[in-house]
C-alpha cells in the first residue's frame, strides 16, 4: 500500500504537469490584460467610426448610446430591499437606453460577493459592472481606467459642480480613476437615547475630547443598569478607526504617496485607551466584547443592549434604527490633534476590462450616480449621494434615520474635522483581520499592550510593503 | 489478450461513469492545484504568477505561525471530535435499533439537528446557547453554589470556543448513525439468535456479534469522519464569521485555507496548504487501512 | 409473586427507563430547533431582546417576509429549483456510485488497486483549492453564465452522474464488501453473470446503502451553498441553501425572522425524505432468504 501510495503521488504530479499546459490561471490570464491594457480609447471610437449611428438614445442632458444592442451584468452586494431599488433604476436606465440591458447579480454579502466575482474573474467570465469596496486596489488588474470616459460617457458624474469629485482621488491607482461611487459614508458615534434618558443620564455632546469621552463614561456609568456599559468596544472591529487615531496623531496608516507614518507609541496609546476602558468597566469584558462583531445591527452590543454609546458607519444609521425601539441617536467621533474623521467613497462601481461594452457601461455608472429619478429611487440605500442636487434634494425632505444622517453629515462637514479619505493599505482585508486577533490577544491576556503595539506596528509595516 | 479482455471487459464497464468522471472532471482541477500550489499565484494578480518550486511548502513550515496554530487546532479537534462522534452514534444507533414503540419517530427526531447542516441560523443558535449571558450559563448558574457571572462566555472566550465546535460536532451525529443503522440492518437475525439461545447477554453480544459485524462499516465511517473532520469548514465559517477567532483558538486549517486562498486571494499558498492536508489525511487514512487487516472481518459476520 | 410477573413488571420498568432516557436526550438535542422554531414565530425586533421559549406576542410576519425570497423571486422558486437539483443529484449519484462500487467491492480487474488510491486520494484534496480549476474546466464547456437556465445546473448535477462524489463510492463498496460472499459463490455456480450477480443479488441486499446513499446525497445537496453560489447567478436560479443566506446581510439589516422561518421550512423536505425512507434501514433485509 505504501508502494501503491508513492507511486500515485508519482502519477498524480505527472499528470500535474502535463495536463496544465496552457490552461494555468496565470497563462490564461495574461492575455486578458494585454488585449485590454491598452485603454478603452481605440474601443470608444470603432463602433462610431464603422457604422452610421443608430438612433442615439438616453435622457435630455446626458451622454447618448449610439451602439449596437448590448447586455451587461452587474455584479453587487445588498439585502432584497437594495436589490429592489437597484431593479428599479435598472429598468428606468433601459426605459431611456432601450438597447443597452442590464441585469443584476445580487450576492448578499461582500464576502459571498468576492468570492463568486474572483473564481469569475480568473475564467474571464466576471460580470460587466462591479460593486467594489475597501479592497478595489487589489483588482487593478482587471478595472478599466475611467478618466477617458469623462468628457463622454461620464460627464455628469465628471462635473464638479453636480457631482462630488473627492472619492474620485480615493478610488484610484496609479493616476488612474477607477471607479464611480454611488454614495459616501464616514464614520460616527451611535447612541441610544432612550436607554440614556430613562437612566437619567446626559446624552453625548455634539463634540469632545477622547479626555471628555473618559469622563462622560465614567458619569454614566454609575446611572446605566447593571451589565449595561457606557461604551462598546471598538477598539479593533473596524480599521479605520485606529486609522482615525493615528491621523489625529499625525502619523497616517497610509497616505497617497504609498507611505505609512505609524509607530508603536501611537499604537500602545490606541491600546491603552481601551484597554483601560476595560479596567474602568467602561466597555463590556472581553467575553461579552467577544459576541459581537459590530458589523451590523445583528452583531451590535448596542443594539442588544449592552453598551449605550458606539462606533458605526453614519449610512447604518437606518438599519440600526430598523432593529431597535429604542430612539438612536448621532455623534462625532472624539477629537485630539489633527483633524481625521475621514469622508469616504461608498457603494463604488467598477468595469470590468472584460465588459461587453464599456461605453454602455460608463453610460450606466453616470446614469446610475447622478440621474434624479434615480437618486429618487435610491434614497439613502447606497449612503449620502455624491450628487450633489440629489444630496440637496434628499436633505430638504428627509426624515427620522434619514434626517439624522444627513444632520450628521452637515454637522461634520461644518465642524472642520472631516479630511479627504487616505486610500485603504494594501491587503485591507488582512488588515481588519489581524488587528482584530492582535487586540483579542490583548484582552485576553496573551500579549501586553507594548507587545500588541509593536505586532501592530509589525502588520501594518509588512503590508505597506507590498503596496 | 482474450482473457485479459474477458477478465477485464465487464468491471471497467462498472466503472466507466466513475472512470469519465474522474478525467473529465477531477484529474485536471487537483493536477491544477498541485501546480498552483508550486506558483506564487493571487487571484487578483495573475500576470505575476511565478514557478516558486517549494517555496510556498518552505514558508508554511518556517515562518507561518497561524499555520502551525491552525494545524493545532485541527489535530486537537479531529482526535476529540471524531471517536466522540462515533462512540455516541454507535451507541444511539444500537438504542435506535430496538423494536420499541415509536421508535420511527425518535429516529427522526435524533435526525433533525444533522437536517440543519452548515444553516445560518447554527450562528445564531450556537450564540444564543454559548454566549455568556447564553442559556448553558443560565442553567449552570441556577445550580447551587455555582454564580452565573463568574461563569466563561464559552464561544468568545480563546480558551474555550473550539469545545463549542466539538459539541456542534458530536451534536451532528445522524449521518454516523444512518450510517451504522443501516450496518445494523445488515447483520443476519440469526446470529443473534443463536446466540440467545446460548445464553450470551445483550452486552456480550454488543461486543461479540454487533460490533465485529460492524467492523466494515466502523473504518468506513471512522475514516470518513476522519477526513472530513481535517476538512472541516463551515460550521466554523458559520459561527465565527469567517475569522477563526478568537485569536484563531478555532482556525481550523480549512477556514485558514479558505482566507488564505480566497479572502486574501493567495491562491497557491492555499493551493499548497491543501496538498500538505492530503498528505497528513492520506498517510493517517494509510495507517487505518493497514491496522483494519487485524480489526475488520468482511463478509463472514462471525 | 411469582417469576412471570415479576419479570414482566421489571421488562415494564426497563421499557418505561429506556423511552425516558430517550425522551430526555432527544429534548436537550432539539432545545436548539425548538428555540429557532418558537422564534420563527416572534416578532423580528424581539428574536434578540426576548430570548424565553415562551415568546410573548406571536406573528407569521416572518413567514411572510421570508416567504417574499429575494430579488423579486419568491422562496417557493427556491424550494422548486432545491428539489429539482437533488432529485437529479440523487439519481446520478445513485445511478453512477452503485455501479462503481460494485466494481470495487466485488469484481476482480486489473490496476484496480491504481484507480481506488486515486479515488480516496480525491476525496482527500480539500474542495476550495479545486474550485477554480473546475470553475475553468465549467467554463470551458460552457456552463457558466448560460442563458439556458438548466445550463447552470451542469456543473453541480453532471459531476453526480459521473460519480465524482467518491464518498458515496466508498460507503457503498464497504457495504459490498460486508455481504456474505457465498451468496455470489453459489449464484456464479448457478450460472449467473457477474452481472447478473449485480441485479439479483447486490442490489437488492444493499438497499440499505443506497438509500443511505440517496437520503445524504438529497441533504447534502440541499446544504451546499459554496457551489451553488458560484454556479448559479440569476437569482431565479438560487436555491434555498443561497435564500438563507440572501437574508444576512452582513452590513446592513439581516432578516434573522426570514432566516429561522425559511430555516423552519427548509428542513421539511429532508424530514419527509428521512421519514418515509427509514423503513428501508429499519427492515431487516439480511434475515429472510437469503442462508436458505
Amino acid at each position: 500500500m505504501k508502494k501503491t501510495l508513492a507511486l500515485l503521488m508519482a502519477a498524480a504530479m505527472a499528470f500535474g504537469l502535463t495536463a496544465c499546459g496552457g490552461d494555468q490561471p496565470a497563462a490564461n490570464n495574461t492575455d486578458t490584460p494585454v488585449a485590454t491594457t491598452a485603454p478603452a480609447a481605440e474601443v470608444t471610437t470603432e463602433p462610431a467610426a464603422v457604422e452610421p449611428p443608430a438612433v442615439a438614445e438616453g435622457p435630455e442632458g446626458y451622454p447618448q448610446y449610439t451602439g449596437d444592442p448590448v447586455e451587461l451584468r452587474l455584479a453587487y452586494w445588498g439585502n432584497d430591499d437594495r436589490v429592489q431599488r437597484t431593479d428599479d433604476v435598472i429598468a428606468l436606465f433601459e426605459s431611456y437606453y432601450p438597447s443597452i440591458k442590464v441585469t443584476g447579480e445580487p450576492a448578499p454579502g461582500t464576502n459571498e460577493m468576492f468570492d463568486m466575482v474572483k473564481t469569475q474573474l480568473t475564467a474571464g467570465n466576471a460580470a460587466d459592472i462591479i460593486q467594489m469596496g475597501g479592497n478595489f486596489a487589489d483588482f487593478k488588474e482587471f478595472i478599466v481606467p475611467l478618466q477617458s470616459y469623462f468628457g463622454g460617457e461620464l460627464a455628469n458624474v465628471a462635473d464638479p459642480a453636480a457631482f462630488d469629485q473627492t472619492t474620485f482621488d480615493i478610488y484610484s491607482a496609479g493616476g488612474d480613476r477607477l471607479g464611480v461611487c454611488v454614495g459616501k459614508n464616514l464614520l460616527a458615534l451611535v447612541y441610544n437615547k432612550t436607554l440614556l434618558e430613562s437612566a437619567g443620564a446626559p446624552l453625548p455632546p455634539a463634540t469632545w475630547t477622547w479626555e471628555e469621552m473618559k469622563a462622560y463614561g465614567e458619569s454614566v456609568k454609575a446611572l446605566l443598569p447593571e451589565g449595561v456599559y457606557p461604551f462598546v468596544d471598538n477598539a479593533a472591529n473596524q480599521a479605520n478607526y485606529i486609522a482615525y487615531w493615528f491621523r489625529q496623531l499625525d502619523k497616517p496608516v497610509w497616505t497617497s504617496d504609498l507611505q505609512t507614518f505609524v509607530d508603536a507609541d501611537g499604537a500602545k496609546g490606541w491600546l491603552d485607551v481601551w484597554t483601560g476602558y476595560i479596567a474602568d468597566g467602561l466597555v463590556p469584558d472581553a467575553e461579552t466584547t467577544g459576541g459581537y462583531a459590530e458589523t451590523s445591527p445583528d452583531t451590535s452590543a448596542l443594539i442588544a443592549g449592552k453598551a449605550a454609546v458606539g462606533l458605526i458607519w453614519a449610512n447604518q444609521i437606518g438599519a440600526y434604527q430598523g432593529a431597535t425601539t429604542d430612539e438612536l441617536g448621532l455623534t462625532v467621533l472624539p477629537t485630539g490633534g489633527k483633524p481625521a474623521l475621514a469622508t469616504q467613497g461608498s457603494q463604488c462601481f467598477t468595469i470590468n476590462k472584460t465588459a461587453a461594452s464599456v461605453e454602455a457601461a460608463a453610460l450606466f455608472l453616470n446614469f446610475f450616480a447622478s440621474h434624479p429619478e434615480a437618486a429618487a429611487i435610491l434614497q439613502t440605500n447606497r449612503g449620502i449621494p455624491s450628487s450633489i442636487p440629489a444630496l440637496e434634494s434628499l436633505s430638504a425632505s428627509a426624515e427620522g434615520a434619514d434626517k439624522i444622517l444627513f444632520d450628521y453629515s452637515a454637522f461634520a462637514a461644518a465642524s472642520g474635522q472631516t479630511i479627504p479619505q487616505d486610500p485603504n493599505l494594501p491587503g485591507d482585508q488582512e488588515f481588519i483581520q489581524e488587528l482584530q486577533r492582535i487586540y483579542q490577544a490583548v484582552q485576553f491576556g496573551e500579549a501586553t499592550n507594548d507587545e500588541g503595539a509593536q505586532q501592530i506596528v509589525e502588520l501594518i509595516t509588512r503590508l505597506a510593503a507590498t503596496g | 489478450m482474450k482473457s485479459f479482455l474477458k477478465k477485464n471487459s465487464v468491471p471497467y464497464l462498472f466503472l466507466l461513469p466513475w472512470l469519465i468522471g474522474f478525467f473529465v472532471m477531477t484529474l485536471y482541477p487537483m493536477a491544477m492545484s498541485l501546480y498552483m500550489s508550486m506558483t506564487n499565484y493571487n487571484i487578483t494578480r495573475p500576470n505575476s504568477t511565478q514557478f516558486i518550486g517549494l517555496g510556498n511548502y518552505i514558508q508554511m513550515f518556517t515562518s507561518d505561525p497561524k499555520f502551525m496554530k491552525s494545524l493545532q487546532v485541527t489535530f486537537l479537534y479531529v482526535f476529540v471530535s471524531v471517536p466522540l462522534k462515533l462512540i455516541f452514534a454507535l451507541l444511539i444507533a444500537v438504542l435506535m435499533n430496538q423494536k420499541l414503540r415509536f421508535v420511527g419517530v425518535y429516529r427522526a427526531i435524533y435526525y433533525i439537528p444533522t437536517l440543519l447542516g452548515g444553516s445560518v441560523s447554527i450562528a445564531v443558535l450556537w450564540r444564543k446557547l454559548f454566549s455568556k449571558d447564553g442559556v448553558i450559563n443560565m442553567l449552570l448558574g441556577s445550580l447551587p453554589g455555582i454564580n452565573a457571572s463568574d461563569l466563561p462566555g464559552w464561544i468568545a472566550n480563546p480558551k474555550y470556543a473550539i469545545w463549542t465546535l466539538v459539541i456542534l460536532t458530536v451534536w451532528q451525529f445522524g449521518s454516523s448513525m444512518i450510517i451504522f443503522l443501516a450496518g445494523l440492518k445488515q447483520i443476519p437475525q440469526d446470529y443473534y439468535e443463536a446466540a440467545s439461545i446460548d445464553g450470551a447477554s445483550k452486552v456480550r453480544q454488543f461486543f461479540k456479534i454487533t460490533v465485529p459485524s460492524l467492523t466494515p462499516v466502523i473504518l468506513f465511517n471512522l475514516i470518513m469522519q476522519m477526513i472530513s473532520a481535517f476538512q472541516a469548514f463551515t460550521q466554523a465559517y458559520i459561527i465565527s464569521g469567517g475569522k477563526g477567532g478568537p485569536v484563531d483558538s478555532t482556525l481550523f486549517y480549512s477556514l485558514y485555507l479558505y482566507n488564505k486562498g480566497f479572502y486574501l486571494s493567495d491562491m497557491g499558498y492555499a493551493s499548497a496548504m491543501a496538498w500538505v492536508l492530503l498528505l497528513i489525511i492520506a498517510v493517517l487514512t494509510l495507517i487505518i487501512f493497514r491496522s483494519s487487516g487485524s480489526w475488520v472481518s468482511y463478509g463472514t459476520g462471525e | 409473586m411469582d417469576v412471570n410477573t415479576k419479570r414482566r413488571i421489571l421488562g415494564g420498568v426497563r421499557l418505561t427507563l429506556t423511552h425516558l432516557v430517550i425522551i430526555v436526550i432527544g429534548l436537550v438535542m432539539l432545545y436548539p430547533v425548538i428555540w429557532m422554531i418558537v422564534s420563527s414565530f416572534k416578532p423580528n425586533n424581539m428574536i434578540f431582546s426576548d430570548t424565553s421559549l415562551i415568546p410573548k406576542a406571536l406573528t407569521l410576519d416572518n413567514y411572510v417576509t421570508g416567504w417574499k425570497g429575494y430579488a423579486n423571486v419568491s422562496f417557493g422558486q427556491f424550494f422548486i429549483n432545491s428539489i429539482l437539483l437533488c432529485v437529479f443529484a440523487v439519481v446520478g449519484n445513485v445511478f453512477s456510485c452503485t455501479l462503481a462500487a460494485y466494481a470495487f467491492g466485488r469484481l476482480k480487474f486489473s490496476l484496480k488497486w491504481l484507480w481506488f488510491a486515486v479515488m480516496m486520494l480525491s476525496v482527500m484534496l480539500p474542495a476550495h483549492v479545486t474550485t477554480i480549476p473546475r470553475y475553468l474546466l465549467f467554463n470551458a464547456f460552457g456552463w457558466t453564465s448560460s442563458k439556458d437556465v438548466i445550463v447552470n445546473y451542469l456543473p453541480i448535477v453532471a459531476p453526480k452522474f459521473l460519480a465524482v462524489d467518491a464518498f458515496f463510492v466508498f460507503l457503498l463498496v464497504q457495504f459490498i464488501r460486508g455481504l456474505p460472499k457465498d451468496l455470489d459463490e453459489a449464484a456464479t455456480i448457478d450460472g449467473c453473470s457477474r452481472t447478473g450477480i449485480f441485479f439479483r443479488i447486490v442490489l437488492p441486499l444493499t438497499t440499505p446503502a443506497i438509500v443511505t446513499t440517496a437520503l445524504f446525497t438529497f441533504i447534502w445537496t440541499w446544504d451546499d451553498f459554496f457551489n451553488q453560489l458560484l454556479y448559479l447567478s440569476s437569482p431565479n436560479t438560487f436555491t434555498v441553501s443561497m435564500g438563507l443566506r440572501s437574508f444576512v446581510d452582513n452590513s446592513a439589516s439581516s432578516n434573522w425572522g426570514g432566516v429561522l422561518a425559511m430555516s423552519t421550512l427548509a428542513m421539511i423536505p429532508s424530514f419527509i425524505l428521512f421519514f418515509s425512507l427509514q423503513k428501508y434501514f429499519v427492515r431487516g433485509i439480511a434475515t429472510t432468504g437469503i442462508k436458505g
